[in-house]
Parts: structure tokens; sequence; C-alpha cells
């Protein structure tokens, strides 16, 4: 199921808060988000829910095991299992089949490619259970001793498919005590409701502008390939912003305070500051638990670097785009830290420079099969293409109060303007009430009779 | 204050939306779009552990929600504060397009005025299968049959070169299926014809020809087949009534107050003395006749499914008043349904057969029919999709 769906909208999210606020037990609320958490993974794709109660399940028992030798070599060794099994598990289902296709490519061979389907949100329940052993071998955490709790945690809907990755000390004292203030429920409902405006206003009209800019159905020109990859970057950033949104806005109402995953990550003046905006929960994962055990900053920096813009490329992924879209952002970070350190300091030129790579990077990021990559990359810089045709004036202008709606929420702007008219006290509160009514309504008229369109990071 | 004043306007708006879905469907907004809402899916372990009841909910959900033809109208107006339409660049958005045969490609829509017209973007692999298919299906043949191809262009193609430049040449890409033809099988010049043309031979909302613009179509062919084509001003001309197309329901949301289409036809069965009989093959080799007192137009239908109630596996129909005419097998998909009714009046029988639904054998129903020509009517698109250019191919088998 996704948020952004009438079945969602109308039905599961006030049945889900009505019955949670029927009793303030915990273990009454935990039960009611681990069943609804799992009749959401479920829905459409109830195949691998039992891998996920499993899955969750094996780590259960191992953490607790862990716990017991903690600070003795067993629980090393247990925690090497359990990431062996929980990165083994990631590499079945999610790289086998590009494994053994790259195999066959590098060596000419024709092993029969396997047709794996990808569990939902895989990438990020398994992330997840690695940094909630790793969190508990170093003694950040107790291993949670109720399953309950655990699989609330693990399978909480809010973040199952897309994220944030919530680190376990984060939630652990709200899985036993937790209440949800009045201005904790408000709040969550104002992000739930902007969130969901982000997704199905700006990140759904732009992807339709980015799939008929891009797709095979036009004709190549430069202007289309630049403004589709203009729209394509807008699209994914409010995807994945407004699911995050929606996310920590549900945890609010459920008393739950999810991390945060975006901080305005296209008003970047570098590299390295995009990368500190941009899912902010996924770094904070690679540097907390790969980056500085291998050495951070004060041993082998660069090859720190590379190894986790690997590791990042291929988590978004199973294709050897994402690898090299992993490998650009490391290069770049290698190059930005070793000469251009100074660059961020230079405003609006250093904005412009950092969109400009990061519209490379989305590129490299959108196009799986490397041939159309390259194809692309052409008709970027005019190539074998016009410069522009009646499609790309035509969707320039039928959407040129979209884009400018996008550029202008990618800054701190709406919300610093938001917040004060909020402020207000009497026309705060009918303009804010204007605003999200106008935004809940104006999402529910977009969404009737449209195709679903579900969250790109899903699929990760 | 503000935080319960916050609380109780997100519960108003949860309870409202839950309302609304539970409220009474909408049913005038679905049948506008000629299809039928989504029923709610059994419930049972099969179809949730498929998937196919989670799938089906959602459709039902989305079909039967309150309010949905105002909803939708209100999504039309929040995309139209999008931007702007220039009038002299039209609108393109995106869209899908499928043929009923199970594959989708991504396409475009150009809307100018109040017309909507499918953007052509060649797919040169699939033509080439297409061109492929029909010399298989050439080499089928008995002696003495002759096989024809008509490939017919859409609308656009037609419009002003701003307009249609900004697809690919329909032209090339039926040249370009014409010359691989080879000599068993004569191609029909379509194109030049609907250029000379002028009137009402496309629809506005729709993808496919007017009865007018298929009078065109059964011009050229009666042309290439060494006939002559009768008259169009020896039938009359009526209107049945105003209706939107299948294009009107993908672009809905982009237009403000859109022209209906027309439904004009000739009424050829007032002159004529016609006997239809509609025919499902299976597999397994059992047959199932229908449509008994069928004519070629179905007044039941409100827009292009008036011709023959729409696609058949086969429909066969008998010209009573030319007893010794010859007989023709037109493969074909539903840019044929307004042609055959023109094609009636030149031949004793016209055997309409759809590869899309047709299960049986073209070589049987050839010899059964005693055929004396073939001939493959398809919209230029057609060429698009491998999968219908694959069940080309397999009536050749």
């Amino acid at each position: 199921m996704v948020f952004s769906s009438l079945t969602f909208l109308c039905i599961f999210l006030p049945a889900v808060l009505l019955l949670y606020n029927v009793s303030r037990s915990v273990t009454y609320r935990n039960a009611v988000i681990t069943v609804s958490s799992l009749v959401f993974y479920a829905w459409g794709d109830p195949a691998f829910l039992l891998l996920l109660i499993a899955a969750s399940f094996v780590n259960y028992i191992l953490a607790i095991i862990m716990d017991r030798y903690y600070g003795l070599w067993q629980s090393k060794m247990i925690l090497a299992a359990a990431v062996v099994l929980d990165a083994a598990l990631l590499g079945v289902f999610k790289y086998t089949a590009f494994f053994v296709g790259s195999i066959n490519s590098a060596l000419g061979l024709s092993l029969s490619v396997p047709g794996i389907a990808l569990p939902l949100g895989i990438s990020f329940y398994t992330f997840q259970i690695i940094s909630y052993m790793a969190d508990v071998y170093r003694g950040e955490a107790r291993a949670q001793r109720s399953y309950l709790k655990f699989l609330t945690f693990i399978s909480m809907f809010p973040k199952i498919t897309s994220g944030p990755i919530a680190r376990y000390p984060q939630l652990e004292r709200s899985l036993s005590k937790r209440q949800v203030r009045p201005q904790d429920f408000a709040d969550g409902a104002r992000r739930f409701i902007l969130g969901l405006g982000k997704k199905v206003v700006l990140a759904d009209c732009s992807g339709e502008s980015a799939s008929l800019l891009l797709g095979a159905a036009s004709h190549a020109t430069a202007g289309s390939a630049w403004l589709g990859m203009i729209f394509y970057t807008f699209q994914l950033y409010f995807d994945f912003s407004g699911y995050s949104d929606m996310a920590v806005g549900i945890g609010k109402m459920l008393g739950f305070s999810l991390p945060e995953n975006f901080d305005h990550p296209y008003i970047a003046r570098s590299i390295t500051d995009f990368w500190r905006r941009w899912h902010i929960s996924l770094s904070r994962f690679f540097r907390d638990y790969v980056y500085i055990p291998l050495g951070g900053n004060r041993r082998l920096q660069m090859r720190n670097i590379l190894v986790v813009w690997l590791l990042t490329g291929l988590w978004h992924g199973a294709s050897w785009n994402f690898v090299l879209w992993g490998l650009y952002y490391g290069v770049l970070l290698m190059i930005e830290k070793t000469f251009f350190k100074w660059w961020s300091k230079i405003p609006v030129l250093s904005n412009i420079t950092t969109m400009f790579a990061v519209v490379i990077g989305w590129t490299i990021f959108y196009f799986t099969d490397l041939s159309q990559l390259g194809t692309f990359f052409g008709y970027l810089f005019g190539q074998g293409c016009p410069l522009f045709d009646l499609t790309t004036v035509s969707t320039l202008c039928s959407n040129a109060w979209l884009l400018a709606a996008c550029i202008l929420a990618s800054t701190p702007l709406p919300k610093m303007v938001f917040e004060y008219v909020s402020s207000l006290k009497y026309a705060g509160a009918v303009i804010e009430c204007t605003v999200l009514a106008a935004v809940f309504v104006g999402c529910i008229a977009l969404l009737t009779g449209a195709t679903s369109t579900p969250f790109l990071y899903v699929q990760f | 204050m503000r935080k319960y004043i916050v609380t109780v306007l997100f519960v108003l708006l949860l309870a409202g939306a839950a309302a609304v879905c539970f409220g009474p469907a909408d049913t005038e907004s679905i049948t506008a779009e000629n299809r039928e809402a989504a029923a709610m899916p059994e419930l049972s372990l099969d179809t949730v552990v498929s998937g196919e009841f989670a799938g089906g909910f959602d459709s039902y959900v989305n079909d039967n929600i309150g309010l949905r033809g105002r909803l939708m109208e209100l999504s039309g107006a929040v995309k139209s504060c999008f931007g702007f339409t220039p009038r002299l660049v039209g609108k393109v958005i995106s869209t899908t397009s499928d043929i009923g045969t199970g594959e989708t490609l991504d396409s475009s829509l150009m809307l100018i005025d109040s017309k909507i017209m499918e953007m052509f973007s060649d797919k040169p692999e699939a033509e080439n299968s297409y061109a492929e298919a029909l010399v298989n299906i050439a080499e089928t043949l008995p002696d003495g049959v002759e096989m024809y191809s008509m490939l017919v262009p859409t609308q656009l193609e037609f419009e002003d070169p701003l307009y249609s430049n900004a697809q690919d040449s329909q032209k090339s890409c039926i040249d370009a299926i014409n010359e691989r033809l080879g000599s068993k099988i004569t191609p029909v010049d379509v194109y030049s014809a609907l250029a000379e043309a002028d009137g009402y031979l496309y629809f506005k909302t729709d993808h496919h020809w007017t009865m007018d613009g298929a009078y065109c179509g059964y011009e050229a062919f009666m042309n290439s087949a060494g006939g002559e084509a009768v008259s169009k001003d020896g039938f009359e001309r009526k209107e049945k009534n105003d209706f939107y197309g299948t294009l009107y329901l993908k672009a809905r949301s982009q237009l403000n107050d859109p022209e209906p289409d027309t439904l004009v036809y000739y009424d050829v069965e007032e002159k004529t003395d016609l006997e239809i009989v509609m025919r499902a093959e299976y597999e397994d080799g059992s047959a199932l006749e229908y449509g008994e007192g069928s004519g070629v137009f179905n007044d039941e239908k409100d827009d292009y499914l008036f011709f023959f109630g729409g696609d058949q596996p086969l429909i066969e129909i008998t010209n009573n008043d030319i007893p010794d005419g010859k007989t023709i097998i037109v493969i074909k998909d539903s840019y044929a349904n307004a042609l055959v009714p023109w094609l009636v009046n030149s031949y004793g029988r016209v055997v309409m057969i759809d590869p899309r639904s047709f299960e049986g054998s073209l070589k049987e129903e050839i010899e059964r029919y005693e055929a004396d020509e073939v001939a493959v009517v398809n919209y230029v698109f057609t060429t698009t999709f491998t999968d219908y250019c694959a069940l080309l191919n397999g009536l050749a088998e």
C-alpha cells in the first residue's frame, strides 16, 4: 500500500488512528501498529510477509543471545553471523540476477538468470536490522526482549517501505512508554498533509512532464533532455521528501519521533553539503557503520570514500548505472575535498555548480541501460538532435508555474512564510487551516481517476 | 489552541475522505467513460495471497468513490493552474496506449483547439515484424487469392507541419513497410486519398476515423483492387448523437470545455440486404455463433462501438444483393469497423477477422469461405505493437 492512494487516505489511515486511540495501553497500541503494519506491508505483495517476520525473528533471537555475551568474543561472532545473514538476504533477493547477468556478460557464459522478485522495502528493513544488531553489539542499546515491540520497530508502516532508516536507540524508549500530546498530533497532521501535497502535486505532476520529455514517445532534443532531467530532479526530491514528511508526520501522530531525512538539499553549495541534506538517514548509516569503522578521515580516507559510495550506489539498485552513480559521487567528493573546499564559500555560483553536478548525477541514476545513458548525454549537449521542438515548448509553457513552484518549494522560503503566517493569532489560524484543507482536498481530487503512482524509492 | 484547531481539522478531513469513499458511488462519471465500474473483488485466501484482492480493492475504491466526477473536475482545474497553453503551440501530454493486446506503450497526445490527437513514434523493429507477418501470411495463401495491405494514417499527420513535425512521420513508416511487402501484396494508398480529402474525416476526441474518412479508404481500396466504389450520395447521411471518444478520457483533465464529436453514419443497411453472423472459435476447436439479428450498426452504442458493436473475433457479412459477388477476408483492427460498411457494397461477402481475439485458423477460414481476396487493414499505430505483430504472424501458422 502507498500513502498516496485513496485506500490509504480514506480507509486505512482513519481506521488505524481510530483503533489506536481506543486505549492508552502501550501493548495495545503496539499491537495495533504491528497488525496494521503487516496488513500495509502485505497489501498487494503478501508473498514476502513471511520473509519479513522470519528475518526479524531470527535477528531478535540473535540479539538476545549477543546481549548475553556482551563484551565477549562470542558477541562479535554472533554479530558477524547476523550481518552475513542479513547481507545474504539482501544479496539473494536484490543482487543475484545482477551478478549472474554480469558474469554472463563478462565471461560470455549463458548461466540462467534467476527471476527473483524484489521484496518490498527489503533494503530499508535489512539496514534497520543491521543497525540494530550493531547498536546492541556496541552497547548503545540493550536487546529488545519483547518480540512484539521488536516487530513494531521493524515493521512500523510509516517507514517500512521507504524509510527513514530509524536507529533503534532513537525509538527504544517510545516502544515501551510513549504519549501523544495534542501538539505532537497537530504537528504530525500538518507535516503529513504538506508531505502529501509534495508527493501528489509536485512530485507526480513533475513526473508526468519528465516521462513525457524523457520517454520514447518524444523526439530527442537538447531542450527536452535538460527540461526532462530538471523535472525528474524535482520529482525525485518531492517524491522522497514528501514520503519522509508523511512518515515523520504519521510517526508523530502515533507517538514516535522518526529521524529527519532531508534538509533542502537543492540549496546545497557543495557535494559534501548536498549529501548532508539528502537521504540523511542513509548517509548516517554508512558514516556510522562503514566509513568510521574503516578509518574515516584519519586513515585511508579516499579508499573509505570510494567504498562507501560504491555501496551507496549498489544499495540504490542492482544495475551498473547505480554503481557508476555511486562512483561518480565518490570521485566528485574526493576532488572536492582535495581541491575545491573553498568553492562553497562563493554564493550562487557554488549553488549552480552543485545543482549541475546533481542533475548530471540523476541522469546517471535514471538510465539503467548504459548505452541509452551515453546517447542521452549526447542529447544533453546537442549531439545528434535539434535544440528544441514543439513538445519542449509546450511542456515548458503548460508547466511553467509548476516548475516555479518546485524551485520555490526546494528552498526554505515557503516554510518560513508558512510559519510566519501561521504565527499570526487569528488570521494565521484561518490561513493555515485553509491551506491544509485545500492541499488535502486537492490531493484527493488528483488521486481520483489517476493511475497509481508508487513512490520511486519503494523500488530500492 | 492552534493545536486543537489543526487536530480537529485533520480529523474532519479524514472523516470527510472516509465519508466520500463510503458514500454513494458516482456512476455517471464511470458511464461517461463508456465502461463499467470495478466491482468489489472476491475475498478468498487465493485472491489475498496472489495480491489480486488488494489490486481489485484499490480499483474498486477508485471507481466507486462518491463525487468522483466533481473530484475529477477539480483535478482538471488544479492541473490547468500549472502553466499556460499558447494558442499557436498547443499542448502535449504524456499518456500510455494499448490496443487490447496486453502491451502498453508510453505515448503522447497533442491537444490543439478541441482536437486530441495521438502522436506517432515509430518502432522500426516492430514495423519489420509487421511487414514480415504480412509476407508470411501471403506465403500461405492459395494461388489466385489476392492480398492487399492498408495502413491508415491518423489526423495529426495532416495538420499544419508545426504540429505534424512533432511526431515521427507516419508516411515514412507506411512507405517503409510497403517497400518490404514484396510482389504478392498490393499496398493500398489510403494516405494520398486522405491527404487530398476535406471534411469531418477523423473524430476530434477519438483516435478513429469517421465514416467519411473511411470512405476515402474504401475508394482507395477499390482503386487498388480494380473495382468501382459505390457513391456516398446514394446513402442517407444520419447523425446519431454527440459523444466524447477514447482520447477524451485520457486528456479530460487537461481540457477546458471541449467540444463533443458527432456520430455521423451513412445508412448502408437501409438499401442493402445484409446478413450478419458473428463467431468465436476456440483453441480446442469448438466454436460459438452469436449476434443473431445484429446489424452493421449497433444502436445501443453511442460512440465508435456503434460500428458492429465493437471488435469481434470474426464477423461474416453477406450481401444478399450480390449473390455471385467476391468474398474478401479482412484481417483488421478497429479502423476497419467503419470501412467495412462501405466494403460490403462491393462484395458478396466480407469476413472480418480480429487477430487480437480470433483463435481459429486463417487457412481454414480461407478454405471455408473460398476467399478471393485478403486485406490487412490497420491504423498505423498498430505497427508499433510487437505483440500485435506476433498475433498477425500467428495467423500465418
